[in-house]
């Protein structure tokens, strides 16, 4: 039996080494992995609703009630306030008061503010406003000092104080009374005039003569002012209204069967005001510059304006430049990459003093100037590029991939779409797509104008491992694509709301590593 | 994702072929372990004090890590590919591990009482082919095809502390245990299902999953591409959470009947109970039907932020936490076994054993003989099959030396203790006292 236990101890001993043997083995293998991962990449429905939806800015896209769709360029807003043409000035004079019947002609504040040049005053309402009055006399005892101004009522009731003024102590030594709220104070001058009926009496009640008497207003600011506001110019300043839509333009045309620029106004001051266009230039995409020629331009527009009794209400204006009034057309067929205006307002163009208009402090105007591009044209061999960065550095473990393209094109229009794969120098090295590109062919027009549902287009692109290796040097994308209508129909069609360019990208990838 | 679904599946396969269990236990007289797979059996001494042993076992029906394993070139290589013709529907993993750190057996005429500490390590996995297929292949060539790609996992360690009691009537000798139980980490799912469909137009994907993983702390998930599983945990804490929170029963019941002189028959039904978990609980939830359709570049127009694909693909699985206590079997065993004495020195039997976990199960039929070629030496070994192999070849030994007796058994002598080939692969070491 002893050599069987001999046999037996052996025995283990190889299964012992055995598992040490599986161990090594094991722990000393490479993991390799080869497999094929089926994903999608991009699914993207694009319709102008969808890109309205995503624009931000200036850009918009306004859909019609029947589903026509317009790009909308606008410009920043232009807003003036009241307090932007008639400002809250500090009053640095004094008011004189001569004498216990003074009267002061308002046409003094001119010398305040120009804001008040030429300004007739027929009614106001103050706000955030205080008086208040230096006073000195000659007597040795407090004189009573009592004034009335008739024009500033409250409730009816004219403004009047009285001081008890001491004696000076020298000629220097004025004596400030304390300040006096006018809020709320309505003010009607009477011809343009402020009056200041004043009493000064000594301790027997007998008239005492004034060495100095003035009246101290700190700010010129109205609630409400009411009267004619002179044949003034307002600078609204203008802007540079940026056209994106030939940002990527190659060559081709497009032309557009209606642009506009839009000019639309608020406006709740109460006096006539009438546009002067100082400019409105187009610039081409090669740099050429165009002037708008437009009866518009040298007459001006009128703005709406509220009357006395509709004071708060905001009254509109619109108009445009377009195809019949002006040779805009004709521009835009030269590619317009900007627009630029500058627009002044002019108060009172009659210059009648007899209107008398108003203005509080919610008044304001604000003008709203766009370039409207109603998608009604004709595209001709239109050739856009656009140049992305690469970085295919994820792609490592990549060695073959077959890329699977459904597309369908709802638009009137083919589209062939190449794309060009770029090396770190910029020199070409491969392209996406066999030939000229994948063609997305147009849809058909239905009798309603509206196009049927395009037909849709499955491309596969096989990228083997000989060329997954030149791709990897890729750093840029151009992606080119020439749009034309003109195989559809050659008069203009409107683009609508629905149409679609349904765009999908999958890719099987065989990994390695 | 298919790298993580891939190391996971080699982990599992490298993880579980490292242990084994007992197909011939029941053979073996004197040893008290015998009482761990029917408490009807009985030990020959008076006292008996059990010494620290060891049981491992690992068991797969499914592709074992030997089959991914080729050489290229005189280099070794993993390749999952290599093990799509072994893969089942349906693939269990399961391994095993015990240390039965003291036992004490005491003799009082009919009565022989028992006690002792146990340690169970236990971890299975069922995967479907269809996830092995994917992580092998990856997607491509299922396009148009739904995969049932959701597997299941179990992962637990518990304390064991048992009292049993066996009494000898005339033929017949009946015997209990009861085991008070003390979880101490567990990973196990609920609901297991998840369906990932490649779409044939531009090979969209939907995830559809009803998919439920419980723990108890040891995996922190924060996204299909960041998930850390603290697996030392399991085992590192051998003695933590004794008697803690997550506590549970089970019961052992066992017959043996003397047929006559030489003929035994016996039959148990072992831990049948369960833990329930309430410490550090924390439960993963995915209930849910998401598609990955492909980016809308239009969300890109005028903006800066990069286009991540797989983030998009990762967002396919999101799982809710919520921290809700559950229960957990142990995996309830069935032993049924016949004995017949040939000659003093030999015996011949034959042996059913039905396994199971919370997740899986497995049974395993031998015919077995143990000799006792000399005083202090005794060997056996047999033929076997379980659901998951055609052949096992059990083999033991026990040495007998003075009050000491060392043993070690194996179920399958043929894989001996490989982590390659085998399907069943299985030690248990012991030694124990006998006065």
């Amino acid at each position: 039996m002893t050599r069987y236990t001999g046999l037996y101890l052996m025995a283990m001993m190889i299964i012992a080494l055995s598992a040490c043997s599986d161990v090594t083995d094991v722990t000393d293998a490479d993991f390799v992995s080869d497999v094929s991962v089926a994903v999608p990449l991009i699914n993207t429905q694009l319709t102008l609703d969808s890109v309205s939806d995503r624009l931000d800015g200036l850009t918009s896209i306004v859909v019609a009630p029947n589903g026509q769709a317009t790009i909308k360029y606008n410009s920043e807003i232009i807003r003036q306030d009241a307090d932007d043409i008639f400002p809250v000035y500090p009053v640095i004079l004094d008011i004189p008061i001569v004498g216990p019947n003074s009267v002061w002609s308002l046409e003094s504040l001119a010398s305040v503010t120009t804001a008040f040049a030429d300004n007739v005053i027929r009614k106001a309402i103050f706000q955030d406003n205080n008086v208040f009055f230096k006073l000195q006399h000659a007597l040795d005892e407090d004189v009573t000092f009592t004034i009335t101004i008739p024009e500033f009522t409250l409730g009816g009731v004219p403004f009047t104080k009285t001081y008890t003024v001491p004696p000076r102590l020298d000629e220097t030594d004025i004596y400030n009374t304390e300040s006096s709220s006018l809020d709320d104070y309505l003010f009607i001058p009477v011809d343009n005039t402020l009056s200041f009926p004043y009493t000064a009496l000594d301790n027997a009640g007998n008239d005492v003569e004034m060495t100095i008497t003035a009246m101290k207003l700190d700010f010129l600011n109205f609630e409400y002012i009411e009267g004619y506001f002179g044949e003034r110019v307002f600078d609204v300043q203008g802007d540079v209204i940026e056209v994106g839509l030939f940002d990527k333009w190659i060559s081709g045309g497009l032309e557009f069967e209606d642009p506009k620029v839009s000019v639309r106004v608020e406006n709740s001051f109460g006096f006539p005001v009438k546009t002067e266009f100082q400019e409105l230039q187009f610039k081409t995409i090669s740099g050429v510059i165009y002037d708008i020629e437009s009866d518009i331009i040298e007459d001006g527009v009128a703005f709406e304006y509220p009357s006395l009794d509709e004071v708060g209400e905001i009254k509109e204006t619109s108009f445009d430049f377009n195809k019949n009034n002006s040779n805009i057309q004709q521009i835009f067929i030269d590619k317009v990459a900007s627009v630029n205006f500058d627009i002044d307002a002019l108060a009172n163009p009659d210059a009648d003093s007899t209107i008398s208009g108003f203005l509080n402090k919610e008044s304001y105007f604000r003008i709203d100037v766009s370039v409207d591009l109603p998608l009604n044209g004709i595209v001709n061999e239109l050739v856009i590029s656009d140049t992305l960065d690469l970085d295919l550095n994820e792609v490592e473990d990549v060695s073959s991939a077959e890329f699977k393209f459904v597309v369908r094109n709802d638009f009137p229009s083919t589209v062939k779409v190449q794309a060009v794969i770029l090396n770190a120098q910029n020199n070409p090295i491969d392209v996406v797509f066999e030939g000229d590109g994948i063609l997305l062919d147009a849809a058909m027009l239905g009798a309603d104008g509206k196009t049927v549902e395009g037909e849709t287009t499955v491309e596969y692109v096989d990228i083997p491992e000989d060329r997954i290796n030149i791709i990897k040097e890729g750093k840029r994308l151009v992606l080119v694509a020439t749009i034309d209508s003109k195989n559809v129909s050659d008069d203009y069609l409107w683009f609508y709301s629905e149409y679609e360019i349904d765009f999908k990208l999958g890719a099987i990838l065989n990994l390695k590593n | 994702m298919y790298k993580v679904i891939s190391t996971i599946i080699v982990s599992v396969l490298l993880g579980i072929s490292a242990f084994g269990q007992d197909l011939s236990i029941h053979m073996m007289d004197s040893v008290y372990a015998r009482t761990d797979v029917n408490p009807a059996y009985r030990f020959d001494k008076k006292i008996v004090i059990d010494l620290p042993g060891l049981t491992v076992g690992a068991y797969t029906n499914g592709v074992s890590i030997g089959d991914l394993l080729i050489e290229n070139g005189g280099l070794n290589e993993l390749k999952l590919k290599e093990g799509v013709d072994d893969v089942n529907d349906i693939n269990y993993a399961t391994g095993v591990a015990s240390v039965n750190l003291l036992g004490v057996g005491v003799t009082l005429g009919k009565w022989q009482l028992s006690t002792g500490y146990n340690w169970h390590y236990q971890g299975s996995t069922n995967y479907t082919k269809d996830i092995f297929l994917l992580a092998a292949n990856g997607n491509a060539p299922y396009i148009g095809e739904t995969l049932d790609v959701g597997p299941e996992l179990l992962l637990q360690s518990y304390h064991e502390v048992y009292l049993g009691a066996s009494y000898k009537m005339k033929s017949v000798t009946l015997g209990a245990r009861i085991k008070l139980l003390s979880g101490i980490n567990d990973v196990s799912t609920d609901n297991a299902s998840i369906k990932i469909t490649t779409d044939e137009e531009i090979y969209q994907l939907r995830v559809e999953s009803d998919y439920v993983l419980n723990t108890t702390g040891i995996v922190d998930y924060n996204g299909i591409n960041d998930v850390d599983v603290d697996a030392d945990k399991l085992s590192d804490e051998l003695f933590s959470n004794l008697f803690g929170d997550n506590s549970g029963v089970a019961f052992d019941l066992g017959l043996d009947w003397k047929v006559n002189e030489k003929f035994n028959i016996s039959a148990s039904v072992l831990d049948v109970g369960s833990i329930s978990w309430k410490k550090d609980v924390v439960n993963y939830i995915s209930k849910g039907d998401n598609t990955f359709e492909g980016v809308d570049i239009l969300d890109y127009i005028d903006d800066d932020q990069e286009v991540v694909l797989e983030d998009s693909l990762y967002n396919l699985l999101n799982f809710e936490e919520s921290n809700e206590g559950y229960s957990t079997s142990v995996g309830a065993k069935i032993h049924i076994s016949a004995r017949y004495q040939m000659s003093p020195k030999l015996i011949l039997g034959a042996n059913y054993y039905k396994v199971s976990n919370a997740i899986n199960s497995r049974y395993l039929l031998s015919v077995n003989s143990q000799y006792r070629a000399l005083p202090w030496l005794s060997i056996g070994t047999g033929y076997g099959i379980s659901s998951n192999s055609p052949i096992l070849l059990p083999f033991n030994t026990m040495f007998h030396i003075g009050v000491v007796d060392l043993y070690m058994s194996t179920d399958n002598s043929l894989s001996g203790f490989s982590i390659k080939s085998g399907k069943v692969s299985s030690l248990r070491l012991g030694l124990q006292l006998g006065f």
